[in-house]
């Protein structure tokens, strides 16, 4: 029971406090592998190539966008949850783990998805625990009237690393003979919590180039860092002694809860003869984000071995655990220094980086293929594994349905593999799509993911 | 034109990382008044000091600066360069132990140092105290539990004895001298009796200079400890006072008394932690040493009767040695067991031994 709690609380952890990531929105784009921004249209347009807004026409709607991408490495999400839940296949599967652990990573767009994990990061002593208060993300929504276009976003990313040592602690429970192996190495996590309002505008130069330009507000509702240090080991402690602790783990963690800024958006389209077209785009191409740095809030917990051991049947709660978690806004002459390590470079690099992109389209009837490159600038950690890529994708419009689907492949060896479908039910459209991660990885675990994304939009007239 | 105008904007205006506003100017402290209810003084980024409830019986103003007036002294090893803080009220004693960490970069550290550190506190009274200490390898952070307000720093500690894996060598016995004369001046031994003695500590005659103790670790201690083993900080003291012979000229009756203490660090894998080692035994039924009688064979001396430190009597307790002549007197070898218990999940304890080498000489009439 209670490794299934702390099977819970780490699980509760790696969603919550994770990954900076990033994934464009789109039901379309995401079931073309991650490309789609040659033929991308109407409000689909603000993130992708806001040139594509002078050659739409007509009006669009978005209402809903939801979209979570979950990826680890080190293991599969099924044997990642054995490990935690001590499964009686758990002591094999850890010892198979690779030696640096566990590594997940998850986003997640659109209002609901983030609201739902900005709760769930709430912890004590915390001001965003009121439902839909000041701060929360914003719905999801976008509207595009011809040329023009305006999409209001949100977005979770978080990512969390887990020793294999601590796994080992967490699946196999607290073992007194085994003291000298454990270790936290890389256990860590991060979040970023934002929402964004852009407004973009295309025109065109002449019957086939048309340019495109769109300006972003972000609004940061937090940001979060932290890591679990290395356990303290007192092999004088014996088992039940209430006075003292064999083992215990120190976590420090900071958040900041207040970041604005704006970003520049650029893009370019060109039709070829024969149907086809080129395109190209950057996001975030001049763009600023600051925090509050006199908001800068410090949490402190700590666990113990026994808080691991099975025999002593403690059965705490996650409430019990998230309890642990003490934090104030720091002052430094009054921070202890596991909070001020877990805050190294906490703001270096907190933004977004720039992102470019270029494609090759090709649209006849209705059947359309596509080709996209993305490069992401090295500066900006709001980034994430599998952004920068090279993306081929189908798309086939037949009576009411739509199909698509793609392939991506990331530089550092994550490949993707994604399907989608749209539905037209009169002025309705609903899309969904899903994709999977996979990629092996020179000396490192083998990447495994998957995603799924789901839009409600209403267009009228336009392409 | 345009994409050399996006480039220019692109580069131009390129976001610039914005820094904590935690750290201090140089040299720069806090002072902070911490009341019963406990509470932290830091100087970012290198040293924080928690103290729990209960720590201090009332509000005090607590001050931390980074220690630059003066050099930490060097009394229980070598301080770490930037790592020593001046904090006061000096000598205000802690009801509650307050925790102290203080950041050591490991690239200051020599390799095998790591092992070696401690925090240590210069007491109001000019001792210098170190504590049993943990250091995260992995994020280069000192910790201990201090109970006296005063100058801080991490140490490289100068005591200590590197515990060897492999087998003892086997001690091999020899000639015991003829008991000692009378003797009308000083600290003699007792006519007619022969007296051995041992002893070293951090205070007055430290172990690792003074050459008198080798240590060698169990299979059981290696395997709950890792292979990197140091004795830090030892302190041993034995006197085997040799007090009736027989007819040969071998001992028939013994008193005397060993402890062995210190701490014993070892690498538990990305955590350098310490286990306090401490042990004794007493000839005779007591915790005061009293007469036994010994038996010698071969290499080995048989003890009677003793009494461990945790007040178990023993009986037929033996005590290899080798006896060395060493000029016009003679120096004794003798080999004992520190006990060291490792917890167990079912609540039982497993035991592992460190085995003492320790060199004793005839006290100097």
């Amino acid at each position: 029971m209670t490794r299934s709690v702390l099977a819970a609380f780490v699980a509760l952890l790696a969603c919550t406090h994770g990954l900076t990531a990033q994934m464009a929105p789109g039901t379309r784009s995401v079931g073309m592998g991650g490309g789609g921004m040659v033929f991308a249209t109407g409000v689909d347009a603000v993130e992708w190539n806001p040139a594509n807004l002078a050659w739409g026409g007509g009006w669009n709607i978005s209402l809903i966008e939801l979209g979570v991408v979950g990826i680890g490495s080190g293991t599969t999400a099924t044997d990642f949850l054995s490990i935690m839940e001590g499964d009686s296949d758990a002591a094999s599967l850890i010892a198979a783990l690779p030696s640096d652990g566990i590594t997940l990573s998850l986003v997640a767009e659109g209002f609901a998805a983030a609201y739902g994990l900005d709760l769930l990061d709430d912890l004590p002593n915390g001001a965003n625990t009121a439902p839909l208060a000041v701060g929360d993300p914003l719905p999801s929504v976008g509207i595009a009237i011809g040329p023009i276009a305006v999409r209001v976003r949100s977005r979770m990313r978080q990512n969390f690393t887990l020793s294999k040592e601590l796994a080992d602690l967490i699946g196999n429970g607290f073992d007194y003979a085994r003291i000298q192996d454990y270790a936290t190495g890389n256990t860590g996590w991060s979040s970023l919590s934002t929402s964004e309002i852009t407004a973009s505008y295309g025109m065109t130069i002449g019957s086939s180039l048309s340019l495109g330009i769109g300006g972003r507000y972000v609004m940061g509702h937090g940001m979060t860092q932290g890591q679990f240090f290395e356990p303290q080991v007192d092999l004088g402690c014996r088992k039940g002694d209430p006075t003292c602790d064999a083992l215990v783990i120190q976590t420090g963690s900071v958040e900041a809860r207040d970041g604005t800024g704006y970003a520049l958006d650029l893009g370019a389209s060109l039709e070829l003869p024969l149907g086809f077209r080129v395109a190209a785009s950057g996001t975030n191409v001049v763009q600023r984000m600051n925090w509050d740095e006199d908001q800068i809030i410090g949490y402190a917990a700590r666990f113990t071995g026994d808080d691991f051991d099975d025999d002593l049947g403690l059965n705490l709660g996650i409430g019990d655990y998230l309890d642990r978690f003490d934090g104030d806004v720091i002052d430094p002459n009054s921070v202890s220094l596991a909070v001020f390590e877990a805050a190294q470079n906490f703001l270096e690099g907190s933004y977004f980086p720039q992102v470019f992109r270029a494609g090759l389209g090709w649209q006849r009837g209705g059947t359309t293929i596509e080709a996209t490159g993305i490069k992401v600038a090295p500066r900006g950690r709001y980034r994430s594994a599998w952004d920068e890529r090279v993306s081929v994708g189908l798309e086939q419009r037949l009576p009411i349905l739509t199909l698509r689907g793609g392939y991506g492949f990331a530089e550092n060896g994550i490949t993707q593999m994604t399907g989608g479908a749209g539905l037209r039910l009169g002025p309705v459209h609903l899309d969904g799509s899903v994709g999977k991660f996979s990629g092996e990885r020179l000396d490192a675990a083998p990447w495994d993911g998957y995603f799924g994304t789901l839009g409600l939009q209403i267009p009228v007239g336009g392409q | 034109m345009l994409i050399a105008a996006v480039a220019l904007l692109a580069t131009g205006c390129q976001q610039t990382d914005q820094q904590l506003p935690f750290e201090l100017a140089e040299g720069e402290g806090a002072t902070l008044s911490i009341g019963p209810t406990g509470g932290i003084v830091s100087v970012p980024p290198s040293f924080s000091l928690d103290f729990p409830a209960g720590s201090l019986p009332g509000a005090t103003p607590v001050s931390a600066k980074p220690l630059i007036s003066g050099p930490f002294p060097r009394d229980a090893g070598v301080p770490v360069p930037s790592t020593a803080f001046a904090v006061g009220p000096v000598g205000t004693t802690l009801g509650e132990p307050a925790r102290v960490e203080i950041a050591v970069d490991p690239a200051l550290l020599e390799s095998g140092e790591d092992i070696l550190l401690q925090v240590a506190v210069r007491r109001a009274t000019g001792e210098v105290s170190t504590y049993e200490s943990t250091y995260d390898i992995t994020n280069g952070v000192l910790v201990a539990e201090v109970d006296e307000l005063g100058p801080m720093a991490a140490v490289v500690s100068a005591d200590a004895i590197a515990i060897a894996l492999n087998a003892p060598p086997e001690l091999t016995g020899g000639t015991f001298p003829p008991p000692a004369p009378p003797s009308l001046v000083g600290p003699a031994p007792a006519p007619g009796t022969l007296a051995f003695q041992a002893a070293c500590s951090p205070q007055d005659r430290p172990c690792f200079r003074s050459g008198l103790i080798r240590l060698w670790a169990d299979n059981v201690v290696r395997e709950r400890m890792g292979d990197e083993l140091f004795l830090v900080d030892p302190t041993v003291s034995l006197i085997l006072d040799f007090v009736t012979f027989d007819g040969s000229g071998l001992p028939t009756e013994v008193v005397g008394s060993l402890s062995i203490g210190g701490d014993l660090r070892a690498r538990f894998n990305s955590t350098v932690s310490g286990y306090e080692l401490e042990d004794g035994v007493t000839t005779g039924p007591g915790a005061n040493p009293s007469p036994t009688s010994v038996v010698v064979s071969g290499s080995v001396l048989t003890f009677g009767q003793t009494t461990t430190s945790s007040g178990e009597v023993e009986f037929n307790e033996e005590v290899p040695f080798t006896i060395l002549d060493i000029g016009t007197t003679a120096m004794m070898i003798a080999e004992f067991d520190a006990e060291v218990e490792f917890e167990n999940n079912d609540g039982s304890l497993t035991f592992g031994y460190i085995t003492a080498h320790i060199r004793l000489r005839v006290p100097e009439s």
